[in-house]
């Protein structure tokens, strides 16, 4: 016999903090995963978007330097300066005293297992 | 020069340090664990996990506010907030804690744009370049910082973690819980907006 599950939504107008913070993770990955679905596709592509997506392969590592310069030698530069300015932040550590001050504000006992 | 004689520069480089090889992503058993002695009442077991992830997550949170302070705030609400949920975990935590430093963000970022409050620009980092780089480095973090400032947050969110934490598009994926092909449209898109916005200058 067939039954309709009446309970099948009744988690989507879930909002608590928890659920966004991560806490029941698999309802937000399931509503995730609906949202990316429905992301609307880049529209057709004209010449110009042509020599941008060559860069874009590029910068994916799906290219070559030549190839993407050849198509837009200015957009490679640019880029160029910006990774060179994101790998400096990729070094980038938490201050030293981070871990002590989060580890003095937390609470006596322990958190309560599930 | 501004690079330079900027006291909050001074600070945000006093505050961080470079290191010369990454941490490993992730270690689930290592992870579960940790968490097990911890729920079990082993308190200080906890700075195992906040040494292992907060240097990834900061460098996530300084892209995300562009404040040093702002990213350390973060940190640091996110890991008391793990804390407390600690026995709600299921499956990975790393993904689990990069969801709520990610929330975090994204929540300051909104109330940054709500009340147009506009944080103090001392505070934004301007990398840790040497001083003949300073100038150049920090006109451009500036303007990177303001073009990202224009991008939706879940595109920001796409280019640092791609970007600036030199992250996979898989290992995107499995922290975000989305797909590969959704952030690999949000990269794209935020590219592109960055490319036209830079160009103006830089071009």
């Amino acid at each position: 016999m067939m039954v309709d599950r009446h309970d099948a939504h009744d988690n989507l107008n879930q909002t608590s903090r928890d659920t966004r913070d991560g806490a029941g993770s698999a309802d937000h990955l399931a509503a995730d995963h609906h949202a990316a679905d429905r992301e609307v596709p880049l529209p057709a592509m004209t010449a110009a978007d042509g020599q941008d997506n060559v860069v874009q392969l590029w910068l994916d590592g799906e290219a070559t330097e030549a190839d993407a310069r050849r198509s837009n030698n200015s957009a490679v530069e640019i880029w160029m300066r910006v990774q060179r300015d994101a790998g400096q932040m990729h070094q980038v550590k938490a201050p030293a005293h981070l871990a002590a001050n989060i580890m003095a504000a937390l609470a006596p006992k322990a958190p309560l297992a599930d | 020069m501004p690079g330079v004689s900027n006291p909050s520069l001074r600070r945000y480089r006093n505050a961080v340090r470079k290191t010369d090889a990454d941490l490993p992503l992730y270690d689930v058993d290592h992870d579960q664990d940790v968490i097990s002695r911890v729920l079990a009442g082993d308190r200080d077991a906890f700075a195992l996990l906040i040494g292992r992830y907060s240097d990834p997550l900061y460098r996530h949170a300084l892209g995300m506010t562009g404040s040093p302070d702002v990213a350390e705030d973060i940190l640091q609400t996110s890991y008391i907030k793990a804390y407390h949920h600690l026995g709600e975990v299921r499956g990975r935590f790393d993904a689990w804690l990069f969801r709520i430093v990610a929330n975090g963000c994204k929540d300051w970022l909104k109330n940054i744009r709500r009340t147009h409050l506009s944080y103090d620009e001392d505070d934004q980092p301007s990398g840790v370049a040497t001083p003949a780089e300073d100038l150049d480095r920090t006109e451009l973090r500036q303007d990177l910082d303001a073009a990202l400032a224009q991008l939706a947050p879940s595109l920001r969110e796409a280019f640092i973690m791609k970007h600036v934490e030199g992250r996979s598009y898989e290992e995107m994926a499995d922290l975000v819980g989305t797909t590969v092909g959704a952030l690999k449209m949000r990269v794209h898109r935020a590219r592109e907006a960055l490319q036209v916005l830079l160009e103006e200058k830089y071009a």
